[in-house]
């Protein structure tokens, strides 16, 4: 497990470093760049030999060794949901009170105030659970984390559905589904232990195979979004010489690039390239090979998905059918 | 394939001028979503404009047609063309309307149109066949390109990347 841990620790880390320009530059990058740095301290100290290595050279911080990857997951999680809501509806989005996190965590700290603390006993949250304390602050944060990762799933869909149809979203999605499973599933594994019975070692291991690979979804889709943010410019240039080509092979003029310029100009430019080639198709003076009709296909789907506000006529008024 | 296509219409650095100047005039720089622009040019042409939806597959070579009664314009698109190439036909057609352009004596005597528009509204569409319709069309071929350049800057300046928040938030 500390492999895992770790590994997913230094997947958030490198999003982290990759981000600093982008979120030097952009105010509306801070959240899900909290949630990069917040996730990385969390994961890496769910190491276990860090943590015992923290806690036999700071014996005295050893509480907050213990308490602080609770806290630093309910940031990084509330965060990722702030972000994910400000991707779904940019124009209405409002930051929701940083009371509700802050809350969670004054809930943790306190309550674990009052375990009585074995802190290189293993596995830490389980034999705790047999103190109220101990299964008390574990709940509060699985119901924490569990209600930051379905708000996650909630918005996250919402900007899919919305038009932002990124595979990033549908991670995120998917990624919060898993984790917010996890998390109602702790009841079933902790309050046994309280009780004085054991859950299956089974749960234990659905624990293991939801939580994680929900996170990996979770950091894979931060990569995704910079990534595409940096490749589309490239991949539009070439679309787009494509369908010039359609037109400059037959002797039939391209655009004249005048209105192309500025910001998203290769978005404009497949755009327009497409309503050239419609109108020549129109006339009848264009027949597109197989090649071509895969390569315009393409494009439209891409434009269909992408620009709404050139694609979706219901935006503009009523129509009526005749 | 060819080399004697023949625009149906003309853009040169007149129109482009031209058509900067009443882009400005309207502060149509400040539109951000359709909505806003489908109420910029009814304020603009002081009347309603409905938008209609044929499947009158004789409408063949006009790809967008605009008609104007007293207290009402109307913007006929074709069912089966793809939408990003509806809504430059209607962009076209706003364009049209922004300018306040005359209407065109040709479309009416297409059988399709007539059938189309009630008698006596003024037309005028977007046409964007070859050499026969552009001869035909030649006097209005300044008029088009006033209005297809104008489409060209309405949608540039309407380009709202679905992925433009996604890359400010995540990116």
């Amino acid at each position: 497990m500390n492999i895992v841990v770790t590994g997913l620790a230094g997947l958030f880390a490198l999003v982290a470093i990759a981000r600093l320009p982008s979120v030097i530059r952009q105010r509306e990058a801070r959240a899900s760049y909290i949630t990069t740095c917040f996730a990385t301290l969390a994961l890496l100290l769910l190491n276990m030999d860090l943590v015992h290595f923290l806690i036999r050279e700071f014996p005295w911080a050893a509480g907050a060794v213990r308490v602080s990857p609770f806290i630093f997951g309910v940031i990084s999680l509330w965060f990722l949901g702030e972000a994910a809501a400000q991707g779904a509806d940019p124009d209405t989005y409002k930051r929701s009170s940083i009371w509700a996190p802050a809350l969670w965590c004054a809930a943790i700290v306190i309550v674990f105030l009052f375990v009585k603390l074995d802190p290189l006993v293993e596995p830490f949250t389980v034999t705790h659970s047999q103190q109220f304390a101990g299964l008390a602050y574990t709940l509060i944060y699985y119901t924490a984390a569990g209600w930051c990762t379905a708000r996650i799933t909630v918005r996250a869909s919402r900007a899919f559905r919305a038009g932002s149809r990124g595979p990033g979203y549908v991670l995120l999605a998917v990624g919060g589904l898993l984790m917010s499973a996890a998390c109602a599933l702790q009841y079933a594994l902790l309050v046994p232990v309280y009780l004085g019975s054991e859950a299956p070692q089974e749960l234990h291991q659905l624990f293991n195979l939801l939580f994680f690979p929900g996170a990996l979804l979770v950091v894979t889709a931060l990569q995704l979004f910079p990534l595409s943010r940096r490749t589309r410019p490239l991949r539009l240039t070439r679309m787009a010489a494509r369908l010039r080509g359609i037109l400059t092979t037959r002797g039939l003029p391209a655009t004249d690039g005048s209105a192309h310029a500025g910001d998203d100009g290769e978005a404009y430019e497949v755009y327009a390239l497409l309503v050239r080639i419609e109108d020549f198709s129109t006339q009848g003076r264009l027949t597109l090979t197989d090649r071509e009709q895969k390569q315009v296909r393409t494009a439209r789907r891409w434009v269909s998905r992408s620009l709404p506000t050139l694609t979706d006529l219901s935006a503009y008024s009523t129509t009526a059918q005749h | 394939m060819n080399g004697d296509h023949i625009e149906p219409w003309e853009i040169n650095d007149r129109i482009r001028a031209r058509v900067s100047e009443v882009f400005e005039q309207y502060d149509l720089s400040s539109i951000t979503t359709p909505a806003e622009l489908m109420q910029r040019v009814q304020d603009i042409h002081g009347k309603p404009v409905i938008v209609d939806i044929t499947s009158d597959r004789d409408i063949s070579s006009t790809t967008a047609l605009w008609w104007d009664l007293e207290d009402e314009a109307h913007v006929l698109l074709r069912d089966w063309d793809e939408p990003y190439y509806q809504v430059r036909g209607l962009h076209h057609e706003f364009a049209h309307m922004i300018f306040n352009h005359p209407g065109c004596t040709a479309l009416p005597n297409q059988e399709a149109v007539s059938r189309a528009v009630p008698e006596g509204a003024v037309v005028r569409g977007r046409t964007p066949l070859g050499p026969s319709i552009a001869a035909l069309l030649s006097g209005d071929r300044q008029i088009e390109g006033e209005a297809e350049y104008l489409s060209s800057l309405l949608a540039r300046q309407l380009l709202r990347p679905s992925y433009t928040a996604s890359d400010r938030v995540f990116g």
